[in-house]
């Protein structure tokens, strides 16, 4: 099932219109569905800077849904948010991107540290704080959990300065199969025999 | 006396180098006979501390690195313990018990899997120096190099020959109910979280850290890696209750940055002189840096001989992250490059009644300068 997105600026809260060109079915649909209103009520609820939106180019029968939090910087305006995907909206181009892994190295109920390692260029490896609200409305958020940290640079029309966009994505890493689980029981217990013979 | 001046054949000397990724130890045991204890790499040059000082000081590490320790498998200590480890050719490992275990392992392979099209990983380091030890082991029959310290477990000796004194690395800490414990919870933490989802390892190893006594002719040194005060039969209350050392350290590398988690009276009462030279890398890696104030002002109301290997406040940041920070500004907040240049504090000791001499480089300062700084 493929999630279609809206590619119309928005500047307001995840509305139900944006909403409805996501598309989806079964199971996995209808709880990512839920999830999204589910971040949009907590939104208008807390004026939480948050716009929820699924990632680019993911499909809902391939990757659990993705929770995306962005936030325009330029204006630091809580209340301004963007929502499109791909190559941003009419009249717009993402002129320069910088992207991050992260590792979360602390996470309490209010935010979380990650360790962040250049993936678009050399750069030094930095730890930042973030908060936890990004990452709603995923409840299973844990220390080791891996996150992609996007800052794009968007050209809007002749004569508007460019505006900045800040991303933060939490990688979901599956769920172990039974098939991997014994692979990895195995080579624990391959490796283990090994080394028993170098054990002074 | 210049950094790169090498310590005489008959003194001691203890370095510790930090915060860059990791913190790192080296012990000069008298005789040319060296060990290290975890590791430190300079994030910001990609400069090994250990590695660079034995060739600033001409010290051999193939011949004379007898003892590379891995305390625990925090990545605060081990970062670049693979490299040090496989230049130590001649070297034995030494690591907990809980952490040379197929328990263990099973998380190592859980995160190596994880790990894969990642740039992060957690046990990457310890994989890489047990293959060595593989290598190692192959390669040199009858040669054991890998060692799995477990509390009042001798780990090294040397015998007493003319003009170098006998000298023995005895294993402190884990206790075997830390062990037990450990290795419980390594079984149930890697593959079995109650949703069967993938993630790196998130268990606390400080509680199965590895502390050390290191004795040299009548000099100790008690080396206190992140070792934990507790819980109960685990920790600095395990050793003071279940391992038997003679004599008193005169140089103490002070647990877990200073934390008071690690503090436990009975140590500075039973197994330190009275003022005994303190040895602390700071830690700002987390929200919260270590050692904080209340750390340091209880220290130094043990000892007017403590250092810091650097300032355990934030550090002023590179033009690099300052510009990172306003790419993310409004999402990140405090970003920041917690490891900056690594410090190094090294005290020697000539003869037996002679004092410890100090020397601080880089960002190091003494304790009391730390606190006042505050």
């Amino acid at each position: 099932v493929t999630t279609t997105t809206t590619t119309t600026t928005s500047r307001n809260v995840p509305s139900d219109q944006s909403l409805a060109g996501v598309t989806a079915d079964r199971d996995t649909g209808a709880l990512f569905l839920r999830k999204l209103e589910q971040a949009r009520i907590e939104h208008q609820r807390q004026a939480v800077p948050l716009l929820v939106t699924s990632g680019s180019d993911l499909t809902l029968s391939t990757v659990t849904p993705i929770v995306e939090s962005a936030r325009d910087t330029e204006s630091g305006s809580t209340a301004q948010w963007w929502h499109r995907r791909g190559k941003g909206a009419d009249n717009e181009a993402i002129s320069g991107v910088q992207k991050w892994e992260g590792r979360i190295l602390e996470l309490d109920e209010t935010i979380f540290s990650a360790e962040l390692s250049p993936l678009s260029e050399e750069g030094p490896v930095l730890v930042a704080d973030f908060d936890v609200r990004l990452l709603l409305p995923e409840a299973d958020v844990s220390v080791g959990d891996v996150i992609y940290v996007t800052a794009r640079l968007v050209e809007r029309e002749r004569g508007m300065p460019p505006s900045k966009t800040v991303s933060v994505r939490l990688r979901r890493m599956g769920k172990w199969s039974e098939d991997e689980i014994d692979m990895i029981k195995r080579r624990a217990h391959d490796r283990w025999a090994r080394l028993a013979d170098f054990i002074d | 006396l210049l950094l790169s001046d090498p310590p005489k054949s008959d003194e001691l000397e203890v370095s510790i180098f930090g915060p860059g990724k990791g913190e790192a130890i080296a012990v000069h045991l008298g005789g040319g006979d060296w060990i290290t204890v975890d590791s430190c790499r300079s994030q910001s040059k990609g400069t090994h501390s250990i590695l660079d000082y034995f060739e600033a000081i001409g010290v051999n590490i193939e011949q004379q690195l007898k003892v590379v320790v891995g305390t625990h498998a925090h990545d605060d200590h081990i970062a670049g313990l693979g490299q040090l480890y496989e230049s130590a050719k001649n070297a034995i490992f030494v690591c907990s018990a809980a952490a040379a275990s197929e328990e263990f392992l099973v998380t190592a392979e859980a995160d190596k899997s994880v790990a894969a099209g990642l740039r992060s990983s957690v046990r990457r380091e310890y994989l890489r120096i047990l293959d060595e030890v593989e290598r190692r082991g192959r390669e040199r029959s009858g040669f054991a190099p890998l060692k799995r310290a477990v509390e009042s477990l001798p780990l090294w000796t040397r015998s007493s020959t003319p003009g170098r004194a006998a000298a023995e690395i005895v294993a402190l800490s884990p206790s075997h109910v830390a062990v037990t414990r450990a290795q419980r919870d390594l079984a149930t933490s890697a593959l079995a979280a109650p949703n069967g989802t993938k993630r790196f390892a998130n268990r606390d190893p400080n509680e199965f850290a590895v502390a050390l006594w290191v004795s040299v002719g009548s000099q100790r040194i008690l080396l206190g890696a992140d070792l934990l005060s507790g819980p109960a039969g685990c920790g600095w209350q395990a050793v003071l209750a279940n391992v038997s050392v003679s004599g008193k350290a005169g140089i103490f590398k002070v647990p877990h940055h200073g934390s008071i988690t690690s503090h436990h009276d009975g140590v500075w009462a039973e197994m330190l002189e009275v003022n005994p030279v303190a040895l602390i890398a700071p830690f700002r890696g987390g929200r919260k840096h270590l050692p904080s104030p209340a750390d340091l002002a209880r220290i130094c109301a043990l000892t007017n001989s403590g250092y810091v290997t650097a300032s355990p406040e934030r550090i002023a940041q590179r033009e690099s992250t300052r510009r990172i920070s306003a790419s993310l500004g409004g999402v990140a907040s405090n970003v920041r490059d917690p490891w900056g240049t690594p410090g190094h504090v090294r005290a020697r000791k000539g003869k037996d009644d002679a004092p410890w001499h100090v020397e601080m480089f880089g960002p190091a300062m003494d304790l009391a300068t730390a606190l006042k700084s505050k």
